[in-house]
Parts: C-alpha cells; structure tokens; sequence
C-alpha cells in the first residue's frame, strides 16, 4: 500500500465532497432517461489513466471488467454524475410493496457493437454466468460477485450448491427482467450499478467459446456506447463509437492508458487529459498559473490506516494503550504537509465526505492526553514500553506516511518505534502469522468503502462479507495462535472451517467488539431505515472508540482534467478515481 | 571449431537445469502467493472485490499443478520447457507464456540493440579523439562529458528528455509505443549512460595499442595517423569493447524495465519485474528460462567473436 496519496485542506473537500458526492439516496437513484441523446456526431479524443487490465470478462474479477462498465458495456443502471444511480438499458423500474421483486423495463432498441439484439433473457443469461463458479474456474481467475446482493439463491449457486438456472433472475417479458430479493435491500441498485458482474454479454459470441475472447480486440462485443479498437497489453487500450448503441455516443475516441508514472509530463506533453498526480507534482502544479486552473481535487473512499497487529505480547489489548496511540498522531499535519493537499485527515473508516459524523467520533490529537493514557497503563513516558514495530509493504525505507506517524509516536510518547519494510508477498503472509512476544506494534493497511452511503458500506463490510475483519486482530496472543490454526487446518472442509472460525471468534474475541457485530447484524436485518441510520451510527462510533484500527488519512486525489473537457465525473469508489461513465464526457 | 560449439552447448543445457532449479526453488521459499497479493493489492483500491471459492482455487492448484510435490512439478517444468509446451501465466491465464515472450521480447531488444548500437557509435569516434588527443583538454573534455553521461541514471536521463524534447520542444510524444519517433527518447536515455565505460574502454584500449611495437613499425614504415590508427590499432582496439558489449547487451534486454515503464512501452522487462512480485510462478519461470538462454547465448557469439577478430583465440 505504498501509493503517493497524499495530503489537503479540509474545507475544500468538504466543498468538493458535496459538489461530487450529491445528496442521498433519493437523489442518486434517478429514474429519467439518460442525458445522452441527440445527434451530434461524436468528436474529440480523450485519454485518461485507469489500472491496468488483463481480461475484459465482466464476470471476472478484473480491472478490464471495470473498464467494461464505464462505457465498453452497459447494464441495467449505471453511474452518472456524483455517483448517482442512471438508468442504462432498463428504462424504468419499480419495487413489489414488500421490496422483495425488483421489476425492470428494458429499452428495446437496446444492440451489441455486432448488432444482435440486447433483451432480458441476455441479461438471465449473462447474470446466470456472472454467479457460475464454472466460469470462472474456466478462465483460472475469481468471480465479480458481491456475496451480500441478496438475489435468490445467488450464494447457493456461487458456492457450487445450487443450479445457475434456480437464480433469481427471470425475464418475464422479451424486455422485462425480474429480479427476486430474499430480503429488501434499498442499496441494490448501487450494487447493480457499481459491480460489473451485472453487464449484459452476447450468448451468440460467449457460448461455447474460449476465454481468450475476453482478451482480443475483436471479439470482445459490448453494448455500451464504445467498443474496442486495440488492446496493447501493458500499455492501455483504444475505444471507438460503437454504430449500434441506442443513445448519442459523445466522443470519437478514447485512450485508457495503463502506465502510471509521470502522469503531469504525460498531461503537460498532452498524451493524457486527465491525469492523477503524485503529492510532489502538487508544488509544481500549483505555481504554474495554466495548470492551476486545470487542477480538481477529489476525495475518494480509500482510507489509509494502521491496525494492531497481533502478538502474543497483550499490550496492545490494553484500551489505554491504544488510545494513547491514536491520539498521538496529528492526521491534519500529515495532510497538509506531507501530502500537500493529496489526503485528509480521517478520524473513522468511512471518509468524513460520506459521513461527517465521523470527525466527531474519531480520536483527536492530544499529546498531553495520550501521555496521560500511557502513563495510565503503566508506562510513563514510554519507560519500559516495548519497541514497536510498524508493518508496511515498503520494501526498504518507510513512506512519507509512516515515518511521520513513526517520528510522531517517537516523540509524543517516548516510544521506540522501528519500521519493518517488506515485500508485497512476506507482507501479506506477516499480517496473519502469530507474532512471538517481541513483535508488537502496528501494520499499515487501507480500507475502501464500497457503496456511496455509509450507512449501506458498513453491513456490506461487516455483515455481508461474513464477519468484521477486526475480529481477529482483539484476540489476546494465545487464543489468536489457536484461531490461526484452525485457518490453516487443510483437513476442514471450507464449511467447517468458516464455522470453526466463526464461532471462535464469537466465543473469544473482545467481547465489545462482538457486542458491535450484534449491533451491525440488527442494523442490517432492521428495514426501517431511521433505525437502521441509528444502529449502523451506533456500530460505526463504537467501533471507531475501540481503536483497533487508526484512520490517518483518506486519499484525496489532485487531478488535472484540461480545460475542454467536461462532464468528467470520477468514481470516487476507485483510488485512480477514473470517469465513472465516459459517455458523459465531451470536448469543446 | 564445431565440436567447440557443441560443447559449449552441451555446457549450456546444464547450466541452463541449474539456474532454473534455483530458480523453482527461491520461488517456492518466497512468502506470499499470486491469488493473496493481487487479491489484497486490489482491494485496497477499489470497492469491488474477488470472489474466490474453493472450487475456483482447487482448480487453479490443479490446472497449473501447484499440488503436486516439487520434484514432480519441477519434472513437469523441464518436460515442457524441452517441448517447449510452456503453459500460461497466472496473470494472463488465456495467454501462453510463450506468446507473451514473442510478442514483447522484441520491443525489449529493439531498445536494447539501438541503445548499444548508438553507445558504440557515438563511443568509438570519441574514443579515438581522446586517444588522439591524449592529456590534452580535447582528451580531459570528451571523457568528462561521457563520464558525466555515465553518472546520471537512465531514468534520469529520461525525464530530462521528456522535458526537452516533449515539453520544451513539442517533438516528440512523452508516452507511446507504435511509431519511430517513439524510440527516440528511450533509445538515447539507454544509451547515453553506457557511452561513458565504452568510450573510456575504447581510449584505453588504443592507446595502449598506438603503444605496440607493430604500431611503432608502421609509423617507421611511413604510415599516416590515419594508415595507423584505422589500417591497424583500431582493429585490435576493439576487443576490449566487444567483451562489454555482449554481457551490456544481455544485460541491457532485462534491464531497460524503468525506461519500459515511464515510456509506456510493452516490452518484457515490465512483465518480468511484475511476475516477481506478484509471484507469478509461470512467468518467472518461462522469463528466467529465456534470460538465461539468451546471456549464454550471448557470452557464445562474443567469444566466438573474439575468434573472429583475434585468430591467435581460435588456435587456443
């Protein structure tokens, strides 16, 4: 998690934040037809960066499949300005009065870039796929699928227990499309919109064919207003009209380019017209009077954190000691002056942008306090206080980040804190290996909150994934030994062991945190939502007081998009924050 | 000369086992796996995430006979490299290995031939000059200049060109790869660095020649500067330079990754620095497999060059 995310001024982005993320839920599920129509023909080209793909499937779990759903296809709904919700080939839908049977109008002039047609029964077909697990273990990659959309024996199927033809998706009509919840759930056409696995592909050219259609040019059909011209490997790919899209197509061509380094040359040089940029471009930026007009800041929903790593040593479990760490750390230094602008402080997993609240829940510096709380503990002035260690995906010296949160505690505290840079690979095997007593101390991790409304983010991460990851991490060191071993029992069944897994941490876990986990269950089983508000608010200060996890700051990404260009509206959920619809782009 | 040959090749299939055993082995002793690290990477960049059942891993295991023991998909390994039947890749399951090598290894040696090709050419003339002009200022200033060029790193090198030629000048495209004008600035941010050994090699190596007797013998014969230095001194010069040529080359086709990646360019160096930290077991294997072919290929046609401009070698 080694990124140049970086600092920034907490009234701008609240301004911006409002401006970029609208006003709730109502507002973002429109039900108007699309703003792309008329006739002009398209024109201009656009070239953005975007992570690289590999696979364009949009059943399977790619950065080509979210390529696929900004505007290579489209599905039912998709995203528009601020994230809301637009209809695409539904042109209208409606909920039964127990909000368990979503009903959707289809348009029916809806083609692939082939020319067949696009009706319900593709999108049965193509959801049915999307949910296979054959599929994916046919292209040796994982599944798009969120486990939490409550569809009909969604789970069942992606578990390999039940049939793809039993999902609760049916077309009842040449263009109606059902689709049969086991619970309400107000966020699905978030989920729909947001996730790729929902997009339409053609049976004509998927059935029966190799999955190396997913990665040539050619055949890769799509229904969304472009279609692909090239894909060069590594270095990004080319999009053109597609002549049987429904609605007016905007531009003549886009560049999606893979290649993230010196993307303000690559803007200045005008190979790129939208450009992400590293917070040491930001003074450079900034002084130059052309570039500055050009220069968006947009807050997105990745938040870089630290977490208490586990240790047979249990200082950590101590409240105070924990508190006095988090209260040790000043974010609003660390955004302005070591990322320039290019991160905000964030006092709770979810980016005070979605949820203001959060700044008043979150832990405040107060060296003087934290102080206090650590002589409370037992060690003041840090005396006697074992070294700390800070786990990072670093491979050699800290990030800018890290070694201010390092050099903080250092002096706050009168702790001795070491940096422990490691690869990518020893990192993710570090993070879940027992720790002997020596090991104590934090890693670096980030979070990304899926949905736009905090209030749906948190059942998503906590209930619907099967269970808070912070479990784990408030286990004293012998019971975490033990539930380590039962995660990496090979003679359990898959079942047996989420259950095993699951039950321990209920019976040994700190006993708050799985109070809070009851919290988020009722929220989530909880359809009134003035209620639901007020227990996933509950949850979510609660969980924030435990301070297992230390939110530093949450990216705030210094774009340049050129002065032509407008209708660039970035999905905030993405760290490269790219258009969240191409199609809404045009160039003057 | 061909029984020479044969053994060097004999030499180099055992080599070639040793440096991919060694290879298979730090591999497997390196922590982490494809799924876990592009999993987890990808997570912390977006709201969507992979879905990985047991179904899916079991058939990933199976697919690329990651259950078996070592020695068995070590066995496995050398079977298809000999057929060459190389697999796919973890990254891009639908792409053979193979394919992925074809296709960028020929960017990769482009920009690594024209960058020697141009290190020589522009090294040999200012090698000469500076042994011309020995321990004159023509002699202090053509050294310091290409040592300065040694000094600066490629990348370096690279965005200083980017501002120049792209920023300054509006010549040349700062990102691309598909037209001539693309390999410009690559070709010339490789190259420059290299212009300091081999013009330094190049000097050394005449003056020490323009030392010989036989050098001597020609200028009593009457010969001219010119009658001496290219009938004769260049010649045996140049042996000194094609020993750093070869290995620069070998060297140069896995290391022009950092001009790969600022350049956008798709060329193997990338894909291989990506497999290693990715642990992309397929990738790496196939790329070291081919690496090591190609240096040792590589060492072959220099010494074999050696031959060809040094007789007195092949008699040895």
């Amino acid at each position: 998690m080694k990124r140049n995310w970086h600092g920034a001024v907490v009234s701008g982005i609240l301004v911006l934040a409002t401006a970029l993320a609208g006003c709730g839920p109502a507002a973002r599920h429109a039900t108007t037809t699309s703003s792309s129509s008329g006739s002009a023909k398209p024109s201009g080209t656009f070239s953005f960066y975007i992570n690289k793909g590999t696979v364009w499937d949009p059943a399977i779990w790619n950065w080509g499949a979210h390529m696929d759903q900004i505007g290579i296809f489209e599905g039912l709904v998709r995203l528009g300005k601020s994230m809301a919700v637009r209809p695409g080939v539904a042109e209208s839908w409606t909920t039964s009065s127990n909000g368990l049977v979503w009903t959707f109008q289809l348009r029916h002039n809806a083609e692939f870039s082939n020319g067949d047609p696009v009706t319900a029964q593709t999108f049965v077909y193509s959801m049915e796929r999307a949910v296979n697990p054959a599929t994916s273990k046919a292209a040796g990659a994982g599944t798009s699928w969120f486990n939490d959309v409550p569809i009909v024996n969604g789970e069942q199927i992606a578990a390999g227990q039940a049939d793809p033809s039993t999902l609760g998706v049916k077309a009842t009509g040449t263009y109606t499309l059902t689709i049969t919840l086991t619970k309400p759930d107000t966020q699905l056409l978030d989920q729909l919109a947001i996730d790729p696995w929902q997009l339409p592909v053609d049976p004509k050219v998927v059935q029966g064919a190799a999955p190396t259609i997913w990665t040539n040019a050619a055949t890769i059909i799509g229904n969304g207003p472009y279609m692909v011209q090239s894909v060069t490997p590594n270095v990004g790919m080319t999009l053109v009209p597609n002549p049987h899209y429904w609605g007016h197509v905007t531009l003549a061509k886009v560049n999606l380019v893979f290649t993230a380094t010196k993307q303000l040359l690559a803007f200045e040089g005008g190979q790129l017209d939208a450009a992400v940029l590293a917070s040491t471009d930001i003074p450079t930026v900034k002084s130059s009077t052309t570039l500055s007009k050009e220069l968006h800041w947009v807050p997105t929903a990745i938040t870089y954190t630290v977490r208490v790593w586990n240790s047979s040593n249990n200082i950590f479990q101590n409240q105070l000691v924990r508190e006095a760490f988090a209260m040790a750390i000043d974010k609003q230094t660390i955004s302005e002056k070591i990322l320039n602008g290019t991160g905000t402080p964030a006092y709770g997993q979810i980016p005070t942008w979605m949820a203001p609240f959060e700044q008043q829940i979150g832990y405040q510096y107060n060296v003087q306090k934290a102080q206090q709380l650590l002589a409370q503990a037992g060690y003041p002035g840090g005396k006697g206080f074992p070294t700390v260690s800070v786990l990072d995906a670093t491979f050699g010296s800290p990030d800018a980040v890290a070694e201010a949160v390092i050099q903080m505690w250092e002096q706050n505290l009168g702790v001795t804190v070491k940096f422990d840079g490691q690869n990518w690979g020893t990192y993710v095997k570090d993070i879940s290996a027992p720790n002997p007593s020596t090991v104590v101390g934090y890693y670096q991790n980030g979070y990304g909150v899926p949905l736009p409304d905090w209030q749906s983010s948190i059942p998503h991460h906590v209930v619907g994934s099967g269970g808070d990851p912070t479990l784990p991490e408030t286990l004293s060191g012998s019971d975490y030994a033990q539930y380590y071993a039962i995660t990496q029992n090979v003679a359990l069944s898959t079942a047996d062991k989420l259950a095993q897994e699951k039950a321990f941490l209920l019976a040994h876990a700190n006993p708050t945190e799985v109070q809070m986990l009851k919290t988020a269950q009722q929220a989530w089983a909880t359809t009134d939502s003035t209620s639901a508000m007020k227990l996933f608010k509950q949850f979510e200060t609660e969980r924030e007081q435990m301070a297992y996890v230390d939110p530093i700051y949450t990216v705030q990404n210094a774009m340049l998009i050129r002065s032509t260009v407008q209708g660039y509206h970035p999905m905030q959920l993405w760290l490269s924050t790219p258009p969240d619809w191409i199609n809404d782009i045009t160039i003057s | 000369m061909a029984v020479y040959v044969l053994k060097r090749l004999a030499y180099m299939v055992f080599a070639l086992v040793g440096v991919l055993f060694v290879t298979f082995w730090m591999m497997r002793l390196a922590p982490g796996n494809f799924f876990s690290i592009t999993q987890y990477q990808n997570s912390m960049q977006l709201a969507g995430f992979q879905q990985m059942n047991p179904g899916i891993i079991q058939a990933w295991v199976q697919r690329w006979g990651l259950g078996l023991p070592w020695y068995e998909q070590f066995w496995r390994y050398l079977r298809d490299i000999g057929t060459m039947h190389l697999g796919t890749s973890f990254e891009y399951p639908e792409t053979p290995t193979l394919q992925i090598i074809e296709r960028t290894f020929p960017v990769s040696l482009l920009l690594a031939v024209l960058g020697v090709a141009v290190a020589v050419a522009v090294s040999i003339p200012l090698g000469i000059i500076a042994a011309m002009k020995r321990n004159t200022w023509v002699d202090s200033g053509t050294m310091f200049v290409s040592m300065t060029g040694h000094a600066i790193p490629n990348y370096v090198l690279a965005v200083l060109f980017i501002l120049i030629f792209s920023l300054w000048l509006k010549v040349l495209p700062v990102i691309g790869w598909g037209k001539p004008k693309d390999v410009i600035m690559p070709v010339l941010a490789l190259a420059l660095p290299m212009v300091g050994s081999m013009s330094r090699y190049m000097r050394s190596s005449l003056v020490d020649n323009l030392r010989r007797e036989y050098v001597t013998g020609v200028i009593a014969g009457g010969g001219s500067s010119r009658e001496v230095i290219f009938g004769h001194a260049l010649r045996n010069s140049l042996i000194p330079l094609v020993t750093v040529v070869g290995p620069t080359l070998a060297g140069l086709m896995v290391g022009t990754v950092f001009i790969e990646q600022i350049f956008g360019i798709p060329g193997l160096g990338s894909y291989f620095t990506t497999a290693a930290q990715s642990r992309d077991y397929p990738m790496i294997m196939d790329s070291t497999f081919f690496y090591a072919a190609l240096v040792m290929l590589m060492n072959l046609v220099v010494d074999l060059a050696y031959g060809v401009l040094d007789p007195r070698t092949r008699r040895r």
